[in-house]
């Protein structure tokens, strides 16, 4: 899976973790942060386990909150922690 | 007067299968089976007020289809060898229910105690459904339905999901439609998840994580204990229960949590965790923390019993709130993350390390029971008191005693009520005086109060 196909996956992963909570279009418009969307606790920890789950790669819940604050450091964080990534 | 019989709730053509049991099966299944004829104080029980009563007939249709739709309620649980323990789920069978018949004034009374006959009897796990159905009639109508459950079906989560469940069915629903629009992850699906290369490496990692953390911990929290005499000389001694019921704590601590960008149950335990270490001169605190295991949508739909205990263990907690509450988020992710396991295995590697004299004190719960969806304010308007004002309005009661708990020096659960948090406290006695328990719930309260102000000023 090269870096944008695994950006997009966890983009939905992301969606669905957010149980009806967020839309595509909320978080285009933060700039894809989950913070500023308001993602809840239940929320990251559903999107942990879908990456680990569908992924593959297993997240360290305690890496710092930064990791955790848009989709393109969660996708950074994934690649860090262990996914191949094509480019 | 109350007269006395059974009615026949018949079961057939329900899913059926046999595997092996859940972890949380497993765990809830070995505590009350350890416990025998005290077994029964674990038992779920309710007594619900039908409004308006409904013919039986109805009422024992209801139950039928909520016994379809969820498997838990018609397994039975059975020992495989020295190590196993097997589900089996019945496809088809019959529960009798237990019938009062009295006058509408009586019904009240009938229920209740009619619901402490059914919840007071332990369950034969290997013969029997672990659960049971009562109805008080009163002129040919049921007024009202009693439950009663062996925790080994359900926990607090999934009690709160079957009643949904049946109120829905009551008005119209199927366990068919019900399950097409929300899937709920039956045990013997998560059974097989956990026996999978992935659950066998969560399980593995979660057994890990606990057995660093209680290497980690504190050997002693309590550095000063109350009565350290009484732990020997009063084996019977009453452990007190502390009530705090705060309406100011329910404001503050959305604004804290919003300020700080994490969540309010983050807050709650950074708070405890602060004031813990405050308190008992360890300024390492270690929490043995229930985890619902509900993160997943089909499982946060599930009648069964997933909650298990995650180990959160917080440095330096003593020094600087803020500081704590950021680290609280963190630290119980990852606890909250290795919060499945097989409680059999990790109980032997538990014990090893406390017979090295290798464990931390883990004497200490805390069990957020809050279910997200639904919140103080939800049935109650909000105030609109500054929080210096509603702070007045916090009550402190002593509701009840319990016998002693083994490895308990203090519990803490979290409740949601119309209008208000309340923070529910049991403690040892040799640990922890009645003044000392006081002291602890007030200062959770005003430590987040006064962020909160302050905050709130900024």
């Amino acid at each position: 899976m090269d870096s944008s196909a695994l950006r997009s996956k966890i983009l939905d992963l992301a969606i669905a973790a957010g149980d009806g909570s967020v839309t595509a279009d909320e978080l285009a418009a933060t700039n894809y942060s989950l913070r500023d969307v308001g993602f809840s606790s239940l929320s990251y920890m559903r999107l942990i386990d879908s990456i680990e789950n569908e992924v593959g790669v297993y997240l360290d819940p305690e890496a710092a909150i930064e990791h955790y604050e848009t989709i393109d450091s969660v996708t950074a964080l994934v690649l860090a922690s262990g996914a191949a990534a094509d480019a | 007067m109350t007269t006395v019989e059974e009615r026949t709730i018949t079961l057939d053509s329900a899913r059926a299968g046999t595997g092996p049991a859940t972890w949380g099966q497993r765990a809830i299944w070995g505590v009350v089976t350890r416990l025998g004829d005290d077994a029964p104080r674990y038992n779920l029980r309710l007594d619900l007020p039908l409004t308006p009563p409904r013919p039986a007939s109805r009422v024992l249709a209801d139950l039928a289809e909520l016994l379809r739709m969820h498997d838990s309620l018609h397994t039975r649980l059975l020992p495989d060898g020295e190590e196993g323990l097997e589900q089996v789920v019945d496809g088809a069978g019959e529960l009798l229910a237990e019938v009062r018949t009295c006058s509408a004034a009586e019904a009240p009374a009938a229920g209740e105690a009619l619901m402490e006959e059914l919840a007071g009897r332990p369950f034969d796990h290997a013969r029997e459904w672990p659960f049971r159905a009562g109805l008080v009639e009163c002129g040919g109508l049921v007024h009202r339905l009693v439950l009663a459950a062996s925790h080994t079906a359900m926990d607090l989560w999934g009690e709160g999901r079957m009643l949904r469940d049946l109120k829905l069915i009551e008005s119209g629903e199927t366990a068919e439609s019900l399950l097409r629009a929300r899937p709920a992850l039956q045990p013997l699906e998560a059974a097989a998840l956990q026996a999978s290369p992935l659950g066998r490496r969560r399980d593995e990692a979660a057994r890990r994580h606990w057995c660093e953390r209680l290497s980690a911990g504190p050997r002693r929290i309590f550095l000063d204990p109350a009565a350290p005499e009484r732990a020997v000389t009063d084996p019977g001694r009453l452990f007190p229960n502390a009530l705090l019921r705060s309406p100011a704590l329910a404001v503050a601590v959305e604004r804290v949590a919003a300020d700080l960008g994490v969540s309010d149950a983050a807050v709650l335990l950074g708070a405890a965790s602060h004031r813990l270490a405050r308190m008992s001169g360890s300024s390492d605190v270690l929490f043995q923390v229930v985890v619902s295991n509900r993160f997943q949508p089909a499982a946060s739909e599930s009648v069964s019993t997933m909650a298990q205990e995650a180990v959160f263990l917080l440095t330096d907690a003593d020094k600087d709130f803020e500081d704590a509450v950021r680290r609280t988020r963190s630290v119980s992710f990852s606890a909250f993350r290795h919060a499945g396991y097989d409680k059999w295995a990790l109980d032997r590697e538990v014990a090893r390390l406390v017979e090295r004299g290798e464990a931390a004190d883990h004497s200490c719960w805390w069990n957020d029971t809050r279910d997200p969806g639904i919140g103080p304010f939800d049935t109650v308007e909000r105030p609109r008191a500054a929080l210096g004002e509603l702070i007045g309005r916090t009550e402190l009661s002593w509701p009840t005693e319990f016998l002693p708990r083994a490895n308990v020096s203090v519990a803490v659960d979290v409740l949601t009520a119309p209008g208000a948090l309340e923070l529910c406290m049991t403690a040892d006695p040799a640990v922890l005086t009645r003044e000392g328990m006081e002291h602890f719930l007030r200062g959770v309260e005003e430590l987040i109060v006064a962020e909160a102000v302050t905050r709130g000023n900024a």
